[in-house]
Parts: structure tokens; sequence; C-alpha cells
């Protein structure tokens, strides 16, 4: 098999059609901001009979990166399943472009690139027909040439026609990134995306999210990883236990100290890092 | 969209066809061989032989509808795309009509030459029950597909659940073509297509609004 091409690494200018960002982030209702893309409020979540998220408010406005950490189970996924219209929420509120996600139409869903712990791609069929699908799916205008452009981008254009089934985990998280980013969505979702990353990919992810941001595009992503979560994005939401643990820019913000919210020495107590949401990470004791 | 989807990974992997054909196959050879009757003393219970047979095919379509997109955990995917949801219940429905429509079509010849019952029906009424037979196979089918690949007995529970519903679609499919190979009224099938026409439209419609209500990621 020879070598991945090296990516462009560009989105193409004017994207594939989606919506403008400006047309999508007023909240009606004065709920949030004008400029809050995302809208959370008091927000609990149930699966089966466990309460995965407990009271979780934040908004994200346009042009914002939002990194979600927290340690395995404290409904970082979840949140952001619920962000993406694929769970409803079981209590509060929850917004995204304005709408509401319970009633989350097509509207909605176009507005939204979701990337999960799954790529949501079709090993049998190849790169270019598994984007060929979903750009038709999600109504992007002159799929083909968006599709090409967009292998381009993610360096794939030589295996472009070589069944997915045959593509490195890298190499699939490459396509799954060039699927959610197809139709130009205003709000990015992304669960994990450095995970199987080699890392000429993860640059090419921190470049995607850059330019991202730069176009006004929303994104909010969970993430393990202190260090490029801080790097990656202009705040973090840290998650304990379903609850808001922390809530801070991530200029200033010192990752060990951030590390130490997320897993704190003596995890059995919920209070083992004493910190208010806001309050800065920066070195010292928290408050 | 989702049509195109189906059939261009069927052609690639041919996971579903290829079973449906062999099992069709088989199923007509072992009629051929256990039956201890042909031509004209099996032709009052071939209708019921064929219908039963291509049913019993079908299911093996409808289990993998929605286990595959389970399996490759795609059907999040779907139901982020911006359409109503019953997209997906139009292409899993078509793809399955495509593919039992295929199996038919090579095994109807079949069904008739090895078990050597003659073909007297009149070719356009009889096309009309076959399609109407297989059409609302597979809109109910399907949904029910849907439903059951929220279970871990998937497979097991897909047949308990078709069958009952699918009765008075094999009463009509079977009546009809029994009555447009003379044996029984030749005049009946009239109104048994009536009965699939009515069930067509019944298990056609609903599924369309009730299908956003049984899928979940």
């Amino acid at each position: 098999m020879a070598a991945v091409a090296e990516p462009r690494g560009q989105l193409i200018p004017g994207g594939g059609g989606g919506a403008d960002p400006a047309d999508a982030v007023a909240a009606p209702g004065g709920a949030g901001s004008v400029s809050a893309v995302v809208v959370v409020r008091e927000l609990v979540q149930r699966l089966g009979r466990t309460e995965v998220l407990r009271g979780v408010s934040f908004q994200v406005d346009a042009g914002e990166v939002l990194a979600i950490m927290g340690p395995n189970g404290a409904g970082k996924t979840t949140l952001l399943r619920v962000l993406g219209t694929l769970l409803p929420p079981t209590r509060g509120q929850v917004l995204v472009c304005g709408h509401d996600v319970r009633g989350g139409g097509p509207g909605l869903r176009r507005s939204i690139g979701f990337l999960g712990h799954h790529t949501f791609l079709y090993p049998q069929l190849t790169g270019w027909e598994n984007l060929w699908f979903w750009a038709r799916a999600f109504g992007v205008p002159r799929p083909e040439a968006r599709v090409r452009e967009m292998l381009e981008a993610v360096g794939l254009p030589l295996f472009a026609h070589e069944p997915v089934r045959h593509y490195s985990r890298g190499m699939q998280q490459r396509l799954a990134l060039a699927r959610v980013l197809l139709h130009d969505p205003v709000l990015l979702l992304l669960d994990e995306p450095y995970t199987g990353l080699d890392p000429q990919a993860a640059a090419l992810l921190d470049g995607f999210i850059r330019q991202w941001r730069g176009r006004g595009r929303t994104v909010v992503m969970t993430s393990h990883d202190p260090g490029r979560s801080l790097a990656a994005s202009d705040r973090v939401l840290v998650l304990r236990r379903g609850r808001v643990a922390w809530l801070g820019p991530s200029a200033g913000t010192d990752a060990a100290r951030l590390e130490e919210v997320c897993h704190p020495r003596d995890s059995a107590s919920p209070g083992a890092v004493a910190v208010s949401p806001g309050g800065a990470l920066s070195g010292g004791r928290s408050r | 969209m989702l049509v195109w989807k189906e059939l261009r990974a069927e052609a690639r992997t041919r996971e579903t066809l290829t079973p449906m054909v062999i099992f069709a196959l088989v199923v007509v050879t072992v009629f051929g061989f256990g039956l201890r009757a042909t031509g004209a003393d099996l032709a009052p219970v071939f209708p019921g032989l064929l219908w039963i047979s291509f049913y019993f095919v079908g299911l093996l379509g409808l289990g993998r509808s929605f286990s595959s997109e389970r399996a490759q955990e795609t059907l999040p995917g779907l139901l982020l795309v911006p359409a109503d949801r019953s997209f997906i219940f139009v292409g899993k429905a078509l793809a399955n009509l495509v593919f039992l429509g295929v199996v038919e079509l090579v095994s109807l010849p079949l069904f008739f030459g090895l078990l050597g019952v003659p073909f007297t029906a009149p070719l356009a009424p009889f096309c009309a029950t076959m399609i109407l037979g297989t059409v609302g196979f597979a809109s109910i089918g399907t949904l029910l597909a849907a439903l059951a690949a929220h279970t871990r007995a998937a497979e097991m529970l897909l047949p308990v659940l078709v069958f009952p519903v699918l009765i008075p679609a094999v009463i009509g499919a079977v009546e009809a073509t029994a009555s447009l190979l003379g044996v029984s009224d030749p005049l009946g099938w009239k109104r048994w297509l009536g009965l699939l026409l009515a069930y067509d439209a019944l298990f056609v419609a609903l599924p369309l609004v009730l299908f956003d209500y049984l899928v979940e990621p």
C-alpha cells in the first residue's frame, strides 16, 4: 500500500453550502447571548436508571472552541450525543443554533457535524463512495467536486477508490473527519477526535480546528489529553460525575492542575479539588 | 441515496443476495425431492409452497437490513441526516424489494420447472400478484426488522413478529395465484388483488408514520 498523500489540510473556501453561522446563532426567547451557538441550561440526562448528567449549564459562542474533559463515565459522550440530537434531554433546556434539540428537525441536523467514537463509514464502500453518499444525504451541492476537495484536504486522494475496510485506523479517522466537514456545519461535535490518529493526522486535525474557528464556526470536543485540549480550545469544561466541576479559559490554565481537576487524587471525595466554575487553574491551590 | 448505498455495498460483498438465492434454490430442490407429487397433483398446494418459500427467503434479507447498520455502528449517522427519518425506512424497504425481486426472478422458473406445474396464468395479473405480494412483505418486514434490531435476539424475534402480521398478505397472494393458475375460481384473483392492494396501502403508509418512533441510535 502506498504512503498516505501529504494532506493539503485546507478546508474549501465557501464550503459545501452549509448554513452561515450568523443565520443560526440567535436563540429565540432571549435564551443565551445572541452569539451563542450552544445554550445548555440545567441539563439532566438519564440513561436507564442512571443519572449521567446532573444539572449541567454552559454556553458556547460562535467561533469558540470548547474542550470537554473529565474521567471515564463523567458524561462527556452523553453530553455530546444530546447536543448532536442523538439523545433527547431528560430535563432542562438545550438549544443548538437557536433550536431546541427536542424538536431537532432536519434544519438543525444540517447545522451539526458529529464525529463520534464510530466513524459512520461503510467498510464495503470506497472512500469516495462513502463521502459521496454522505454528501448526497446532507444535500451538499456539487457533491463530486466537494468529495474530491475533501479527499485532498485529508490526504487520501490516492486511496479514494479503495474499500474503507482496507484503510488503517488513522486513515479511517481522516476520512471520518472529511465526512463531518462535507456539509460545512455551523457546529462541529468531536468525541475524542485524536484517538487513533498519528502525529501527522493529529496536526491535520489541529489545523482544521483552527481554520474552523477562524471562519466563525464552533467546535465542542471531548478529550482526555489536558495539553492538547488547552492548546486547541478557547475554554475548557471539566465534567465530574455528571456535574460541571470547572469551566474556564484555556489561556493561562496549567495542564497539570487541569489534570488534577479531572482526576483528583482522592477520587472518592467529590470535593477533593475544590474549584469553582470560572476559577483560575494557573498555579497555586485552587479555591 | 440509501438504496444506492445498499445496492452498491451488496454488489461488492453479495452478503445478502447470495444466501437468499442459494436458500431459494435449496428450498425448490428439497420440495422437488420431498413431495411425492408433481404437476397437476401438486397444483392445489403449489401457490402456498411458492409464497411461503419466498417469504422465508425474504426473511434472510430483512434480518440483515438493520443488523448490518448496527454491526457497523452507522445507524446514528443515518439518524443525523437532515431529512425526515422515514427516508431510512424507504431506502431499506426498496432495497429489500429489489433483493426479493431478484430472488423471485431467478427461482420462479425453477419452481414451475422442477415441480412440473404448468404455467397457465395470464402474465400481467400474475406479475401484479407477485409485485403486490412482495411490496407488502418488504414494507412491513422492514418496519419490523427495525423494531427487532433493538433487541438482542433480533434474528429469533423477526419471524415471530413478521408472520402473524403477514397472514392477510399470504392469504391474498396465495389465493390470487391459485386463481390465476386455475386451481380455484378463475375470476377470483381480482378480489384477492384488491385485498393485497389494500394491505400494501396500509403497510406502506403506516411505517412512514411510525418509523421515526421506532428507530433510536
